[in-house]
């Protein structure tokens, strides 16, 4: 008895409970503190969702403004920069001449199954040979083309000089074309 | 205050997120950057069908003047058959007021005209060629046949 009264048990309140053996480079002290402590130690805050929405509205309006039901009729080259005009109409589906420099370029829709052809001859004897299939093609195959009378696009820089324009107009006429669309953007 | 009686709820925010990201991926796919519009030309007609047949006796004798318009580098002219009037460029552009001036006065002269003939230089830029056309669709003559010569 004297022994007891002289060392005492050790007090409950020094047991220390054992917490995380394994600790992760980043604890997750607000987590573990929430599970322990309740909503006292709760100070993992919302996401705030009104400017995420605000923003993806703004971004939707904007797009839907640049939206058309046509789509992009072919691929233009940026540095190409194209003359502008007020008095235009819908561009169409049609075999397209590119002038780029001195260089003409015939490239067509995939259903014509035409490779590109490019051309900076003088004469422009391949450019009208492969105008010349192309519109047999599309007499053969009336749903190609969607306008009568059967027109090619041309698409040039607005200072190409003029003598490449009438020379690509004048391969397309003797190949048969009866018209030329000119590639233009609409002005606003 | 019951929580039965509460008024307060959060709006589901989820579908609505999402309903926006897959138009943002639409439109951003389908979204056109460049609105490209066309002007046409028609070939010119051939041969046989521009000869005139020749008048008869009885027929009257009425002389289609000959309507044109032709661009150059510094200048454009307007023309009559051999009547031509030149108009300077106005700072380095062609001067498209004194052009709707002048197709002004050939509307109220030729009232049912739309046919005009554009000529237009080797060297001068694809875009004086595209503009003066603009102007004579916006002008009502849209008949603009281009000479190639």
């Amino acid at each position: 008895m004297s022994e007891l009264i002289e060392n005492p048990a050790p007090r409950l309140s020094r047991l220390i409970k054992p917490g995380y053996h394994i600790r992760p480079a980043y604890d997750l002290h607000g987590l573990r503190n929430r599970r322990n402590l309740g909503q006292k130690g709760h100070i993992v805050g919302e996401l705030p969702l009104t400017s995420l929405i605000d923003m993806f509205s703004i971004l939707v309006i904007y797009l839907l403004m640049n939206f058309s039901a046509t789509g992009e009729i072919f691929f233009l080259n940026k540095n190409l920069i194209l003359p502008k005009a007020f008095s235009t109409h819908a561009l169409t589906t049609a075999p397209l001449i590119s002038i780029e420099g001195s260089t003409f370029v015939l490239d067509a829709p995939d259903n014509y199954h035409a490779s590109p052809v490019r051309d900076n001859s003088t004469q422009l004897e391949s450019l009208t040979a492969a105008l010349k299939a192309m519109k047999a093609t599309a007499e053969s195959q009336p749903e190609l083309i969607e306008e009568r009378p059967l027109r090619v696009n041309l698409q040039a820089d607005e200072n190409t000089p003029i003598e490449f324009v009438k020379r690509a107009m004048n391969a397309a006429f003797m190949a048969g074309w009866s018209g030329i669309n000119f590639v233009v953007q609409k002005e606003k | 205050m019951s929580r039965r009686n509460s008024i307060n709820f959060e709006l589901n925010l989820v579908p609505f997120i999402d309903l926006l990201s897959t138009l943002i991926c639409f439109l951003l796919l389908t979204s056109v950057w460049q609105e490209l519009d066309a002007m046409s030309t028609n070939a010119p007609p051939p041969a046989a069908q521009t000869s005139q047949p020749p008048p008869s006796a009885d027929s009257p004798k009425v002389k289609q003047i000959h309507l044109g318009v032709a661009v150059g580098e510094s200048e454009i002219s307007v023309s009559e058959d051999e009547k031509t009037a030149d108009i300077p460029n106005l700072n380095g552009r062609p001067d498209i007021r004194a052009l709707q001036t002048a197709l002004a006065d050939w509307r109220l002269r030729f009232p049912g005209r739309i046919d005009v003939t554009l000529k237009a230089s080797n060297r001068a830029p694809y875009k004086y060629l595209v503009v003066v056309m603009d102007t004579l669709i916006k002008e009502n003559f849209s008949d603009v046949g281009i000479d190639l010569n």
